[in-house]
């Protein structure tokens, strides 16, 4: 394992020979070949330095591809990482997922690099061609990157949804791909959801859909609450889903918090059964004694997540329901949230599913 | 599957026009027909849709409060039916086939030809959760009550029959539903919501692959 260097953004330029060599495609080229510089950095490791350029709306070449391993990452991160980006921004801006590398004198690298074709191979992807990945390489080697279930590939595929997009949707930062595993697996109408066809006129199809996506945000809700007691870094949270939509939390490390005198304690690398049930005040009110029943059922560790509005319902119900929580000494885990912000935030993000303008979410250097 | 429960909510028409006090649902619901129409022609889709979306989780949430205390009836589908029951799910699956399918749309749009009606009805004819009384009541109730007596059959001949059967069951009930609200002269608010269930005892069943990556 080598150790790359540690980024100090503040203090200058970077002393790695490949960071420079990159650097010098701007020094030399300027804006004349339109070469960008891009890095995939992980807690300020830098573990793929890679120069692109698109020519018009139909070819996407790669300079130089350059990644190192480092301890804390697994093995092979930057690379896959490199080219996750690299065939992201290749199908934003070419629309297809064909890179072309470029040898010199413009580039440094004549044939595709040694690195990639041996992840492609313990990924099962043969690489025909010896200077550019191919469209339909390129998609397998992304959707077997992107690791979704056989299960939810084929439930997406026999939907009509574009493997692809639903990968995109996942490294654009859209929906992660627990989410994308939740929709694919319990969603009525997936193709609905990665077309951007969620319409709140047509009411029933609607509610149905975000049955599904609130269910999916709350997940992500409840990873973040447990990533912040010991920071995002440290803390490893994974999510399974049953047949029944709920969710089974796996921590890495142990966490512990207290909310309005409550204490909330999950164990580490232990199932923790969530059921995850978005409502408003009122549905809080009339259907939260059963959901408390349903959700304080399980032998093993659980709890139930909810969102802000369970503040609002009327205090004597709100008594009830925590008391017949703490009998059934059921973890209430409340969200920041109301509903009304996650539905806006999902309406946010189905929007952005049909948009390909931007770009993969990375910073230039 | 996800679990969900789906209740019709017959509300009376004293209190569809009286109630909530600050404005009623009878002029709820024609804000959301407005809503609608400005959506169908394109006027500020977007931020039509937010509104769309926020009145109707209004007038649900006074539904079931309407129903809980105030005189309303109300009818339950859910996900675990007891016996002779329709499943939620049934009731969902059979909506929104009916929604999407080319046929049964040129059907229902011939009979609402033949039915001229003064009362302002949705463009929709299945699929929404908001049914003025009179017209819009009546039009559910006999729509759902073909389905029941072979409209499902001839209109998804291709799926299995028991889940035809299932599906006429669930419109069955619906119908028999609407009909009790149509002879209460009351509006019907249908209200979709997470339903739950008990945990199986023992392990969890678990689908889907699990994944490592951290939740960042």
């Amino acid at each position: 394992m080598i150790d790359v260097p540690r980024i100090h953004f503040q203090v200058g330029p970077v002393a790695h020979p490949d960071i420079k060599l990159a650097q010098s495609y701007l020094r030399s080229d300027g804006d004349k070949n339109n070469w960008s510089i891009r890095r995939f950095a992980q807690e300020d490791w830098v573990l793929n330095v890679r120069v692109c350029r698109t020519i018009g709306r139909d070819r996407f070449d790669v300079a130089l591809f350059r990644s190192e391993d480092h301890e804390r990452f697994r093995r092979d991160a930057g690379v896959m990482g490199g080219l996750v980006f690299s065939l992201s921004e290749a199908f934003d801006k070419t629309g297809k997922m064909e890179i072309h590398f470029v040898g010199p004198p413009k580039g440094h690298e004549p044939d595709v690099p040694e690195s990639i074709r041996r992840v492609a191979k313990s990924l099962g992807v043969k690489l025909r061609h010896r200077h550019h990945i191919a469209d339909d390489e390129g998609r397998l080697l992304y959707a077997r990157i992107t690791g979704l279930s056989d299960k939810a590939v084929k439930s997406l595929t026999e939907r009509g949804v574009d493997i692809v997009k639903a990968c995109f949707t996942i490294h654009r930062g859209l929906w992660n791909k627990e989410q994308v595993e939740l929709i694919a697996l319990h969603a009525h109408a997936p193709e609905r959801i990665f077309t951007g066809q969620v319409h709140a006129e047509h009411r029933v199809q609607y509610l149905h859909d975000m049955m599904v996506l609130r269910t999916a945000v709350l997940a992500e809700r409840l990873g973040t609450l447990c990533s912040s007691v010991h920071g995002p870094a440290d803390q490893v949270v994974t999510i399974e889903w049953d047949d029944d939509c709920r969710g089974c939390i796996t921590l890495l490390k142990p966490v512990a918090w207290t909310h309005e005198g409550r204490e909330i304690k999950f164990p580490e690398k232990k199932c923790v059964q969530a059921t995850l049930i978005a409502r408003d005040a009122k549905g809080y009110e009339v259907f939260g004694e059963s959901d408390v029943l349903a959700a304080g059922s399980a032998t093993a560790f659980r709890c139930l997540v909810v969102t802000r509005d369970f503040d609002w319902i009327p205090e004597a119900r709100r008594v009830q329901l925590l008391g017949q929580a703490s009998k059934a000494n059921l973890p209430l885990v409340q969200v920041v949230d109301t509903i009304g912000e996650i539905d806006a935030d999902i309406d946010q993000r189905i929007a952005r599913v049909v948009s390909t303008r931007q770009g993969a979410p990375e910073r230039p250097d | 599957m996800i679990p969900l429960q789906v209740q019709l909510v017959a509300i009376p028409p004293k209190v569809w026009n009286s109630w909530p006090p600050d404005r009623q649902l009878v002029h709820l619901a024609n804000d959301a027909l407005g809503i609608e129409r400005r959506i169908q022609k394109g006027v500020d889709v977007v931020k039509e849709r937010v509104r769309y979306r926020q009145l109707c989780d209004w007038i649900e949430a006074k539904a079931l409060e309407a129903g809980q205390g105030l005189g309303g009836k109300a009818w339950r589908f859910e996900t675990d039916a007891k016996s002779g029951q329709p499943s939620a799910n049934d009731y969902m699956r059979l909506v929104e086939l009916l929604a999407s399918s080319q046929m049964a749309r040129q059907t229902f749009a011939a009979q609402r030809a033949k039915t001229s009606s003064a009362t302002k009805v949705s463009r929709e004819i299945v699929g929404k959760t908001v049914y003025p009384p009179g017209a819009a009541v009546t039009e559910q109730r006999q729509l759902f009550e073909q389905l029941a007596s072979g409209l499902v059959d001839k209109l998804f001949p291709q799926v299995a029959g028991s889940e035809r059967k299932a599906w006429a069951e669930a419109a069955k009930f619906k119908a028999a539903a609407y009909r009790e609200a149509e002879a209460m002269r009351a509006g019907m608010i249908e209200v979709v919501a997470p339903g739950t269930r008990a945990l199986p005892s023992g392990d969890p069943k678990v689908v889907g692959r699990k994944s490592g990556v951290s939740s960042r």
